[in-house]
Formats: structure tokens, C-alpha cells, sequence
């Protein structure tokens, strides 16, 4: 065996990744504030009155979050919240891959163009 | 860098990649394929042991000790997605290092992980994770010793691998993933 996929049922995949989105998407938030404006968790569980250790549960995963916590959380964290059900805009299998070629991904580039191992983006150090 | 060193440079990053592609060929370590959502594109690379394939078998039929809405066989597929993917890895809550026994060397073992999950391993490179083993989160936080014992299995694991270069020396989680965030 050379390579290995794991997978689950459909159903199992959309719920398990949606509930994972959402999750870190709070996560990154609340990561956002923290670094610009000092928020605390416990500064969080005092606005929605619960406790400090339900906080850090449901941002960790370890508790389950619904949808009025989820508002409650985006509304803490001062961000907007946008809900949509959309058709699949792309087939399944378009994913381009971007990681280079092993033998290359670590030789310097003459252009001085960042490579995949050093891709960052917005708001992520 | 002169032209000589740089040669020598992409002759050893040759090499030493034909190694892991080589211990692939030889049955020593196996790839986990993305799965990802169309529009996704790979970014990290992930291998694993032949022994790993008894956790990746065992996951679908445990339970979360947390009694939360993802069972820990949806909890693992996000796990793969995200690090195989191009999102950001959070610190701490998604990887860490497994610390040595005081006074001991750093031995280059990290851990991927989800509410119920454990995943041990190293990094031979920065963004590219070989898993050796695996565990139910509550079992290892149950058992006394058993993060030494996985800590140990896997530098046991990594020295019996002919690998020239065998993992990241660096403690920094920098070192071992570029795309992260401190939650």
C-alpha cells in the first residue's frame, strides 16, 4: 500500500466539516481580538454570562455549540454573521495541487517569489 | 550562496526527498491522499507507518468520550482536510510538541489532535507530518505514562528509518508548520 484515503459516509463528511468550519472560523475570531485588542475568554464568558470553562469547551470542540451560541459568539466578537445554502459551484475533483514538487520546494527562488512553504495570509502569522 | 553550494544544496534536498519517496516505494511508510472539498487545494503532505493503519481502522468505531455532535471518525476527516489543505492550524488546540522527561533532549514529537483524537509523529520537514500512532484522547489522559510511551515509540520509530535528515530540530511551531495562528 502506498497511499490511504480516509473516508466516511456523505452525510457524515458535510456535517463533520461544517461543524469544523464553524469552529474555526470562532476560533480565528476570537484570535483576531485577542491579538488586537487583549479579549479574553473570561471577558467573553462575562458578555454571555456563562462560565469562563464553557467558553474555552465549545471554542476548543470539547462542547457541543448551537446556533443562538454561535450568534452570541459572533456577536461578542464584534464580526457579522452571513448564512448561505448554495448550489456546488465546482465539480468534485477540481482541486489543483499546491504543493511543489518535493525535489523543488525547498530550493530558493531566483525571483525571490514567496513558495508554498512559506505562503501566509491576512490576519495569520 | 555561490553556484557551488547552491548545487549542493538541491543535490541534498534531492536526496533527501528521494528517501521519503523511496521508503514509500518500499512499503516503510504509506501517503494519506487528501480528501478535500472541490475547490481545495493540497498543501501539506501527510505519511504514516504500516502500524498506523490499525488506528485509521480502529477510529470509525469509537465513540467521543465528550458525548459532542462529531464522532470522532468526523472529528479525524476534518483534521485531514484542514492539515492536508490550506487552512491555518491552530496552535495548541490542533498541534503541539510532546515535551521530554526533564532533562532529556528535545526529541522532535508532535501530535495532531481533535477533541477525542491523539495523532503521534514527527515532522521531517516543515509541512509534511509522518503519524506513527494514534489514540483515543481520553485513554492516553487516563493512563499515567502513556504520552511517554507513544513520545518514546516514535523516536524508536524515526531512528529504525533510514532517513538521512530524520525530522525538524526545531522546538518553534513555526518550524514545523508556516500557516498557523496562536487561538
Amino acid at each position: 500500500m502506498t497511499s490511504y484515503r480516509f473516508s466516511i459516509s456523505p452525510k457524515s463528511r458535510t456535517v463533520g466539516r461544517f461543524l469544523g468550519r464553524v469552529r474555526r472560523e470562532l476560533q480565528r475570531a476570537f484570535a483576531e481580538e485577542k491579538r488586537a485588542r487583549n479579549l479574553t475568554q473570561a471577558e467573553i464568558a462575562r458578555a454571555l454570562g456563562v462560565d469562563r470553562a464553557v467558553v474555552n469547551r465549545q471554542l476548543m470542540g470539547t462542547e457541543n455549540i448551537g446556533l443562538r451560541r454561535v450568534a452570541e459568539f459572533a456577536w461578542v466578537l464584534g464580526r457579522d454573521l452571513h448564512f448561505s445554502l448554495e448550489k456546488p459551484s465546482l465539480p468534485i475533483g477540481s482541486n489543483a495541487d499546491l504543493r511543489s514538487e518535493p525535489q523543488k520546494e525547498k530550493v530558493p527562488s531566483s525571483s525571490g517569489a514567496p513558495s508554498a512553504g512559506t505562503y501566509t495570509a491576512a490576519g495569520v502569522t | 550562496m555561490n553556484s557551488g553550494a547552491k548545487d549542493l544544496s538541491i543535490y541534498l534536498v534531492l536526496t533527501y526527498m528521494a528517501t521519503l519517496t523511496k521508503l514509500v516505494a518500499d512499503g516503510a511508510l504509506f501517503e494519506i491522499e487528501p480528501d478535500l472539498d472541490p475547490g481545495a487545494q493540497p498543501f501539506r503532505y501527510l505519511y504514516a507507518v504500516p502500524g498506523f493503519r490499525r488506528f485509521l481502522d480502529e477510529v470509525p468505531s469509537l465513540e467521543s468520550a465528550w458525548n459532542i455532535e462529531e464522532t470522532p471518525a468526523e472529528q479525524l476527516d476534518d483534521l485531514l482536510a484542514e492539515f492536508l489543505g490550506t487552512e491555518p492550524f491552530a496552535v495548541r488546540w490542533r498541534f503541539g510538541p510532546l515535551f521530554p522527561p526533564r532533562g532529556k533532549p528535545w526529541p522532535g514529537v508532535w501530535e495532531l489532535k481533535t477533541a477525542d483524537l491523539r495523532i503521534f509523529g514527527w515532522f521531517p520537514r516543515r509541512n509534511c507530518f509522518i503519524a506513527v500512532n494514534g489514540c483515543h484522547a481520553a485513554k492516553v489522559k487516563q493512563i499515567h505514562g502513556l504520552y511517554g510511551a507513544f513520545r518514546d515509540e516514535v523516536v524508536r520509530v524515526r531512528n529504525a528509518l533510514p532517513i538521512d535528515e530524520p525530522y525538524v530540530t526545531g522546538e518553534d511551531y513555526h518550524d514545523v508548520i508556516s500557516l498557523l495562528y496562536f487561538p
